[in-house]
This record gives structure tokens, sequence and C-alpha cells, in this order.
């Protein structure tokens, strides 16, 4: 009866819409990851390969071998994101909550609670880790970017596998510890890019970008975060803490713990905050890193804060098929546009958005081939609106250029957004497939993002040399 | 009144709007925030225009087919449950098939197709259930049991979100403030200083005096529902037909969700069931306005008190 909250069904995004329409081709989804198996013939690429879809969990696993116990630091607005999405996962069982803040812990414990999951309440995590030796497998970090290091390290070296939130660290110096941290300790370190994990993403870029070339050579790409003004962040005049903690804590004042995104010290500005996953997906796409950024950008609005609110930043690839452009732009004065990718190639593009509203459709270039055969094989949606409008009486007609026909992505998510990428992370530690976003992935992602606001201090375009992504 | 600080947010397809009569105004204004972040989070579990909501993949399930939702989703559903129940059936957020079939319709309609469109209608359609796993973990399961069935929680989920926006303005300590779901529900936190309640009115009725008469609101809601004055239809659920004979319908109640869905179901609800339901629920209190053979305007009051 109930088929998708089950253990089973723990990894099932909507596969069995998946399934009809990528199995009813023939091909399936297992060719499509055979076909990545092993890396392409050209190309320096490593650890921009493309991710492995979620797998399910093998139906005989013992049901108590699957419980994770679970630790989480960081509870503020992105834990409790995670853990709504953590709780839907069969097998996962909140042991702990740490967190500087009695608001977000009193939120973040009354939750779990609702959902039948009796936490401990810890404010510093050394005593969490102490006193979870041995009752925790596994540990989510969610703090502000300053502490993933420290936190996730601490973690794997107390023997935990870590999911740790995006950005690994505000500081490239840190987040290169944390490829050694996890390299030196065998955990599994899962860095929270979690468009990899989305089986939407999956289709568009493993399937139909690299696998059938559906947009041919794709030669640029175009993506945005654009967001309305926002108010400073507050906090309830009860839950105030003493300078004293924030002191112990390294926060300068509670308006800067609130606002930490905003400050050098702890975070990396709205480029990071909003623009890593999705440049994150350019190297995905162009199966290599940048070699190349120019950025400007500045604080040109909010002038009590430290990091550019608007930051616009072309990047340069060397794709398989030649040079590739992509563009990015993060706005924090305007929602105009929300928040979506473009990948533009000669035979067509396809806009995706994490909310399939702002972002689900391939566009077909006339010079094409025709695109019904993947419909067919369940590939692609069929178009809305079909751009031939010939009436029986002329041959053509003549009009300023004609609209591309839309080609809805036929893959829908039935979860939360971040829940496919924690299924992977716990699928990992539960039956060990491989990681979609492992530690390499998140710090090459890191460097193409953190060097964005280093161009725009610059001022200058700055060359990457591919060793930079190496650690 | 206009002194406080008031404060606007775009969400639901409406215009939120804070008003906070204790605090300083960035004080107010910081927690006014704290609570839109509230009801932005609500509105992405609960949008049935989102593909990527719990309302939106509930839709999508086709019957026997179940999924984990959102502990706050589940407590929607089951508010609007219980409101179903509670009404009779007159108050269901499973009826847009039928608000479909009647839009733009000039003609009476086809029994037989309003009664095919009728077993697609019910929210006993839906089976909402808690399953706890040996570890303790509560997993908040919706199922599907019949083809069809279209979940809209447009009518409850935007009180629903002033009830949890307003947890978060009691978090901040804030004990005097009117949330307003574009003029749709009001709900009130206390009253104004040295006041019963907030003063506010049963509004959208134009050129009526009884209706501009002030409602003193105090750590309840006012919600209002309209068929006449919007161009609309209202389709009683019970029947799969329009109801008659109203043009508007307010009520009062302890909370938001509460308020929100009984103003919908005041409209197809008679005044029979009206006094049965208020000897249940002796908070509850509606107001009609029913307008006479001759044309006139006139109101009804359950138990709908006036200030003055």
């Amino acid at each position: 009866m109930s088929e998708r909250n089950t253990p089973e069904a723990s990894s099932e995004w909507s596969r069995r819409d998946f399934l009809r329409s990528a199995a009813s081709a023939g091909a399936g989804w297992a060719l499509g990851q055979a076909a990545f198996a092993q890396p392409p013939a050209s190309g320096p690429l490593s650890a921009s390969q493309p991710a492995s879809m979620p797998s399910s969990a093998p139906a005989s696993a013992p049901r108590k071998a699957d419980q994770v116990n679970v630790g989480i630091i960081g509870v503020g607005e992105q834990g409790r994101v995670l853990i709504e999405a953590a709780v839907r996962i069969p097998g996962v069982r909140f042991k702990a909550v740490c967190d500087i803040w009695p608001y977000s812990q009193k939120l973040a414990a009354g939750r779990l609670k609702s959902y039948g999951h009796d936490v401990t309440v810890y404010e510093d995590y050394r005593d969490m880790l102490d006193k979870e030796k041995g009752a925790i497998d596994a540990a989510i970090v969610a703090t502000p970017d300053w502490m993933h290091a420290e936190h996730a390290m601490a973690c794997m070296q107390a023997g935990l596998h870590v999911y740790c939130e995006k950005e690994m660290s505000n500081s490239l110096e840190k987040a290169k510890q944390m490829v050694l941290a996890q390299r030196a300790t065998g955990r599994k370190l899962q860095i929270g890019h979690q468009r990899r994990s989305n089986p939407r993403y999956l289709h568009a870029i493993n399937k139909l970008i690299h696998e059938v070339k559906l947009l041919g050579r794709v030669t640029h790409a175009n993506a945005q975060w654009n967001r309305a003004v926002t108010e400073e962040l507050g906090w309830a005049k009860t839950y105030e803490l003493s300078q004293e903690t924030l002191n112990q804590y390294g926060y300068a004042t509670m308006r800067e713990f609130r606002n930490w995104r905003w400050f050098k010290k702890y975070g990396g500005g709205p480029i990071v905050d909003l623009g890593s996953h999705q440049i994150d997906l350019f190297s995905w796409v162009f199966l290599n890193n940048p070699k190349s950024v120019t950025a400007s950008g500045g604080t040109d609005y909010y002038k009590n804060y430290e990091w550019y609110d608007n930051v616009m930043a072309i990047y340069e690839f060397d794709a398989p098929e030649g040079v590739a452009r992509a563009f990015y732009q993060v706005l924090t004065t305007t929602a105009h546009g929300l928040f979506y990718e473009v990948f533009m190639g000669v035979d067509g593009s396809i806009e995706i958005s994490e909310i399939p509203s702002s972002g689900n459709n391939a566009f077909r270039e006339s010079r094409a081939p025709e695109w019904d055969k993947w419909a067919r094989m369940g590939l692609l949606g069929r178009t809305k609106a079909p751009p031939v409008s010939l009436t029986s009486e002329v041959i053509a007609d003549a009009r300023p250029t004609k609209p591309l026909g839309a080609w809805p992505l036929p893959v829908q998510l039935a979860k939360p957004a971040h829940q496919p990428h924690l299924e992977n992370f716990f699928d990992s530690i539960r039956y060990g497939v491989p990681l979609n976003c492992p530690a390499e992935i998140g710090y090459e992602t890191a460097v193409a993002v953190l060097r964005a606001n280093d161009a725009v201090e610059a001022a200058r375009r700055l060359e990457f040399k591919p060793e930079e992504f190496k650690v | 009144m206009t002194d406080f600080p008031r404060f606007p947010h775009q969400a639901m397809a409406t215009a939120f709007e804070i008003v906070i009569a204790d605090e300083s105004a960035d004080y107010a204004r910081q927690a006014a925030e704290a609570a839109f972040g509230e009801i932005d989070r609500l509105e992405l579990l609960l949008s049935r225009y989102n593909d990527a909501s719990d309302i939106a993949r509930i839709n999508r399930l086709r019957p026997g087919e179940s999924l984990r939702v959102g502990l706050q989703t589940f407590e929607c559903l089951r508010a609007a449950t219980k409101a179903c129940e509670e009404t009779n059936g007159a108050f269901d957020i499973t009826v847009g098939p039928l608000v479909d079939y009647w839009k733009g319709r000039k003609d009476n309609g086809s029994d037989e197709e309003i009664n095919a469109l009728r077993r697609r209608v019910g929210i006993r359609h839906l089976d909402l259930r808690e399953e706890t796993d040996e570890a303790g973990g509560k997993a908040f399961v919706v199922g599907v049991k019949q083809e069809g069935v279209e979940v809209d929680p447009g009518g409850i989920g935007k009180g629903f979100a002033l009830d949890q926006a307003a947890g978060v303005l009691r978090d901040w300590s804030i004990c005097c403030a009117l949330l307003d779901s574009g003029g749709s529900t009001l709900l009130a936190l206390g009253a104004t200083p040295g006041e019963e309640g907030w003063p506010v009115s049963a509004g959208g009725v134009p050129d009526h005096p009884e209706l501009a008469r002030r409602v003193l609101l105090r750590d309840r809601a006012l919600s209002s529902s309209g068929g006449e004055f919007q161009g609309r239809h209202v389709i009683d659920p019970r029947t799969g037909r329009p109801a008659e004979g109203k043009a508007a319908a307010w009520s009062l109640a302890p909370t938001a969700a509460e308020a929100d869905a009984l103003s919908t179901a005041f409209l197809v609800m008679s005044e029979t069931e009206i006094e049965r339901y208020r000897a249940h629920h002796s908070s509850a209190a509606a107001l009609l306005a029913v307008r006479s053979a001759a044309g006139a305007i006139q109101t009804r009051s359950f138990g709908f008190a006036f200030a003055d």
C-alpha cells in the first residue's frame, strides 16, 4: 500500500516516474550510470566527475543495522532545514543537538521531540563529542562557515562520518585541512551541495547534457540568485547571549552572531551563501574546473556590512569540446528573476531551478535534430507550446525571431530538496555507495567560489592553475 | 492604532501585515521579519503551485500511495480534517474540482458531471497517520485513497500561517500584535494598550452601517469569506452545487486556522447548522450578510458581539 515510506524505498525519489520514463526507453538508469563509470577519454577532470544516483537500500538489509545515530552541530535556519529533511529518512535517529544559542536549541529540540527523537542538548561541541562517544555514528555540521573546519575535523577525529554544509570554509587553507583530515581518518565527508544528489539535476546534467548530448556542444551557462532587500536579523530579547558567551565562541557582538554571513571573519558573503550551489554546477556541466574568473561587485547598498552585497562574475572553462563561459550574478537588492541556472548549447538550452516553477524546461534550437525521440523515450516531457504554427495555406510565416519550444523536464522530486543528498550520505555510511559530493569536490568548488571574491577585490581577471584545485 | 508600526509582507499570493503595539519600531520590525520568515517556510510546505511542496507531492499521489510530510503540513491537514468533521462537511479542502467546474458557468450544470466530480471530493479520501518506528521515531504519513483527489489548503492555510507566526511573536515577548492575512483573517495577540481588544470591523460589504461597527478582538481571530463581492461561486462540497443566499460570512474563533475554515463553512451552512455548531463550540461566533428578496443586505448574528 504505502510505497514511499518503507525502508526499502528510502531513496525513492519519484523513482517510479523516472523508471517509467527512462526504462521505457530501453536504456534505463543503469545504463546511464554505467556510461559514467569511467572518466571521459579526454580532459583532466578528477573530482568534478558526475555524481552517482542516490541508491536504494537493499531490501534484505537488517533493520537494526540500518539505524544511524546522529548529532547535529549548528541548528539555526539551515540546520533546521536539514533536520526536517533528515527525519523523513527511515533509520536516521537524532541523539544530540548542539548550538551555542538557546533559542535555536529550543526550536530544534522541540521539533525533533515532535518527530519522536529525544535528544540531549549541548552548547559546546566538545562536550557533545565527549558525552556521546560511541552513541552517535555521524554528525551534521551546519554552523557558520568559519567553524566548519574545526567542527568537521573534530567529529571525524572522534570517529564520526560528517555531512558538512557548504561552503566548506571561508578560508581555503582551512578547507584544505578538512580534506586532509578526511583522508587521515578515513571517515565519510559529504559537503552540502545538495543539487549533486537531486534527481532533476542528475537527469538534466548527467543524462540529457552529457549522455544524450541534447544541447550539442554546451558553450555557455548563466545563473543567478537574486533576492529582495532584507532586514538585518534581530533576536528575541529574552534570548540575548551574554557578552561572555559571545567572547567564548569568538563572536564580537550579538549582531555579528546573528548576521554572520555578512562579515569576513565568519562567512563569505552572498556569492558564497547563494552562489556556491550554482557555481558548483558549472564544473559539473563543463567537466572541468574553471581556468579564470573576472568579477565585479561591492558593498553598494548595505553600508553596515563587510561583504559585497552584489557580485557579477564570468568564469572561463576548457570544456571537452572547447572553451565555455559562464556568467553568474548574485544581487541582494532585487528579487528579479529569483534563482535558476541555464546551460546553453548549440542545439538547445536547459533552464532549471531547485524550485521547479522557476526553471524546469529544455528549449530546442531550430538547427537541432528532432527531439520527439527523446520525448518518446521519456527523457523529455512533451512540448507545452509547439513552436510550429503553419496553416495549410502558407509555407512559412514571417515573424521576428521564433520562440523556442519549451520541453518540460520529466523528473519530479518527491521529497524536500536536501533529502536526497542526506540519503546519499546515510546510504554511503550504511551501504557504501559513493558520496555525491566528497571533500575533494567540495574543495574544488570552494576554490572557484572564494576566488570570485578575490577577483572583485583585485579588480582584475584571475587565472587558475589546475593544481590550485588539488589537495 | 494608525500610530503603531505596521509591517507588510507578500506571501501565499496575498499581502500579509503585522501591527505591533508594545515594542520599539526597530525591535518590532525584526520580530515581524522573523514571523514572516515562518510564513515563508510554511508556504514552501503548503503551496500547491510549488511542485516541490508537500501539498503538490500529495496531489501527485495515486490511490494506495502515501508519503511522509513535515510536521506542520500534517498539523494543517489535521486541522482541516477536524474543521470538515465539525462542520459536517461544509468545509472541505478537496472541493477544488467542483469549484473549477462552476468557474464561469452560467447554466445549472449536469447532475451526472457533478456526481462524477463529487466522487473525487472529500477529505475522507486522505489517510493521515502517525507511524512510530521501533526506535520511537515518528513519521507523519499522508496517503490517498481515491483517484483524482486535489488538496487545496487555501481555505485554512493562511489562518494556520497566522497562528504559527503568532508563536514566533510570543517567542519575541510580544504581547500586543495584530496579524492580518490580506484582510481575509485577522488574529489578535492581546489588545492595544488600555483597550479591551484590537478595534477591527467586518468589512468588505459596501455601504452597510452594521458592518462598520467595531469588534474588539483579543486573543482570537476574525475571518471573512464572501461569494458575491468576489464575483465567484461558493460551492457546497456536500451537494456539489453553489450555495445560495449569503453574500458574505464572518467568523470568530480561538485560532486563525479555525476562523479561516469557519468563515468558508458558514457561507454554505444553514442557520440551523450554524446554531448547532455553536452549541458545541461556545467560543465561535458567526455573522452573515444575507440578501433579501428585495435585494437589500441584512445581517444575522450568531453570538457575534460588536463593541458599540
